[in-house]
């Protein structure tokens, strides 16, 4: 926690409803003078983490589906030649697209400093990377291009993360989890295989 | 040349680019050499050689797993895990069998081979997976990544694979030739001595293995039908179907293959460390796409050659072993991984005569 404001962490942990039905109802903290130690009774809602993902994901889905940039997206991995004819400026949008990526990671990142105070370049962050191909190519996008959305991404990891933290719950070894993704992604792509009418 | 001196003075910067295309790899490892022969103190000895290339066994081979799959136009994310695998079955399969009571040389011997037998089933369902259902290799290896870790980490519950009979360490950790001044050469076991008589141990035998199932690999991808059908299969695969080659049943043996290699990588882990553990190849992985890059492969496969990722894992075995005698920390290592391969890339890109 060295060198963090006290703040950060109450922000990346908070909520922002508490209520403690007959006694209170408080938004963004527990009223003041509010015992510490019966913390644990009071109904958290609606994490600060959802509110920040939820507007990450829709500013990035109204850029995708609606605009200019979303659009010049969707040419180039349909088509470079096309795209290019098309009169896209297809290599200057390639760096936008890879600045994008590197600056969601860095949000990640950050916020990842927010929830657990600390700093570390690996050990939490070990294999998100083939996890969020996974959760996109189960959400229905294409490793080819062209395909894609940011709702089915966002399903896609939800299932993902529906499956470890439900196998944790009920008390799986966690090495079963790993089997659990991997063969979930190989289902999930080859239905998406065996049925290419429902896209 | 002849065409040249006939056509007139050929232009000399283009000949010296194409050079350079062609060599620029083996130019480059050399002065990487030579640059750690001075910058690190002791690097200048023959034995800095054997420690590279007995610590970098797993790379050169996992590199070699690679490489096929990456000609194909394939990837496999899986080798690392597959690695892990085949170091714990090895290690409880030939731990069991020493303890059932077979002599320990047949027991290393069977269990080496049953553990190869199971360490090829991963490929096959990839191979499988990819040649048939048409899943993306990235997508059916990922996926037999996240099976292999799991089944591995089942399989010793958290704790090393132990349990090998005190043959595999002496094989694992022992040389092929010791030369002792006076006393004379004695092959594979270390000649009777008095202590602190100085003993040369010359070839790791983990290395000896690795050169020779390169050597056969190398035969087999360029000088065999096999091989010319796998260069044709990711050159293009539509040409390589109504050229009448059975394109995936070539993509299934390449990914068996795959993993063939990656779990003999394993086999050589067990023996060197005497254990196994699940992780055990997690972070070759990187490095050995790395080296089939640097080598000149392509990632949409049709190119690539065994002798150029040979020297695609010099290059980072000579990197790891100069930066750590010097005392640099291991983190450099990765970031100038991550340079000379967007270098190497870059240089295989805007060079001329890329005619491979």
């Amino acid at each position: 926690m060295a060198g963090l404001p006290g703040a950060l962490p109450r922000l990346g942990n908070g909520y922002v409803v508490y209520l403690l039905p007959g006694e209170f109802l408080s938004f963004l903290g527990p009223p003041a003078g509010f015992p510490e130690g019966r913390i644990r009774e009071v109904w958290r809602l609606v994490p600060f983490s959802l509110v920040f993902v939820a507007a990450v994901l829709a500013a990035l889905a109204f850029v995708l589906r609606r605009g200019r940039f979303g659009r010049h997206t969707y040419a180039i991995g349909g088509s470079v030649d096309a795209a290019l004819r098309a009169g896209i400026d297809v290599r200057r949008h390639l760096v936008w697209i890879y600045v994008l990526a590197s600056g969601l990671a860095g949000l990640a990142g950050v916020f990842n400093v927010f929830q657990t105070g600390i700093g570390n370049y690996t050990t939490f962050s070990a294999m998100y990377e083939l996890f969020a191909v996974a959760a996109v190519v189960i959400g229905g996008a294409s490793l080819s291009g062209g395909k894609g959305r940011v709702l089915g991404s966002a399903v896609g990891v939800l299932v993902l993360a529906f499956l470890q933290n439900g196998l944790a719950i009920s008390g799986v070894q966690p090495f079963y989890r790993y089997i659990a993704v991997g063969v979930l992604l190989v289902i999930a792509v080859v239905i998406d295989k065996l049925f290419p009418d429902l896209r | 040349m002849e065409a040249a001196g006939v056509a007139g003075v050929e232009p000399t910067r283009a000949r010296v680019l194409s050079l350079l295309a062609e060599r620029w790899l083996f130019a480059f490892l050399a002065l990487e050499t030579l640059y750690f022969c001075f910058a690190a103190e002791g690097f200048a000895n023959p034995n800095s050689l054997q420690i590279l290339l007995f610590y970098g066994v797993e790379i050169f081979l996992l590199a070699m797993a690679e490489l096929f799959v990456i000609v194909t136009g394939g990837i496999d994310l899986s080798v690392g895990y597959v690695l892990g695998l085949a170091s714990i079955v090895g290690t409880k399969l030939i731990g069991a069998l020493a303890g059932a009571g077979a002599p320990p040389a047949a027991a290393l011997a069977l269990g080496a081979a049953l553990t190869l037998a199971v360490g090829i089933l991963p490929g096959l369902v990839n191979g499988w997976l990819v040649a048939y259902l048409d899943v993306p290799p990235f997508i059916a290896t990922f996926s037999m990544l996240g099976v292999c870790h799991g089944v591995s980490e089942l399989i010793i519950e958290g704790v090393y694979a132990m349990g090998l009979p005190p043959l595999a360490a002496e094989l694992g950790s022992g040389h092929l030739l010791y030369y002792a001044p006076g006393a004379g050469m004695s092959f594979l076991a270390r000649p009777e001595v008095e202590r602190g008589t100085e003993v040369w141990e010359i070839v790791p035998n983990v290395v000896v293995l690795a050169a020779v199932v390169i050597a056969v690999l190398w035969f087999a991808l360029s000088r065999t039908r096999f091989g010319r059908h796998v260069y044709a299969v990711g050159g293009n695969r539509d040409a390589a179907l109504r050229a009448g080659i059975p394109v995936r049943r070539r993509l299934l043996a390449v990914y068996a293959l795959s993993a063939g290699l990656a779990s003999l990588a394993g086999l050589a882990y067990a023996l060197k460390y005497v254990s196994g553990k699940a992780d055990a190849g997690a972070g070759s992985l990187l490095d050995s796409i790395a080296a089939v890059m640097i080598g000149g492969a392509s990632m949409f496969g049709g190119s690539g050659t065994v002798g150029r990722t040979v020297a695609g894992c010099l290059v980072i075995a000579v990197l790891e072993l100069g930066l750590r005698m010097r005392g640099t920390p291991t983190f450099d290592k990765y970031v100038l991984v991550g340079v000379i391969l967007v270098g190497a890339v870059v240089i295989e890109r805007w060079l001329p005569g890329k005619g491979r």
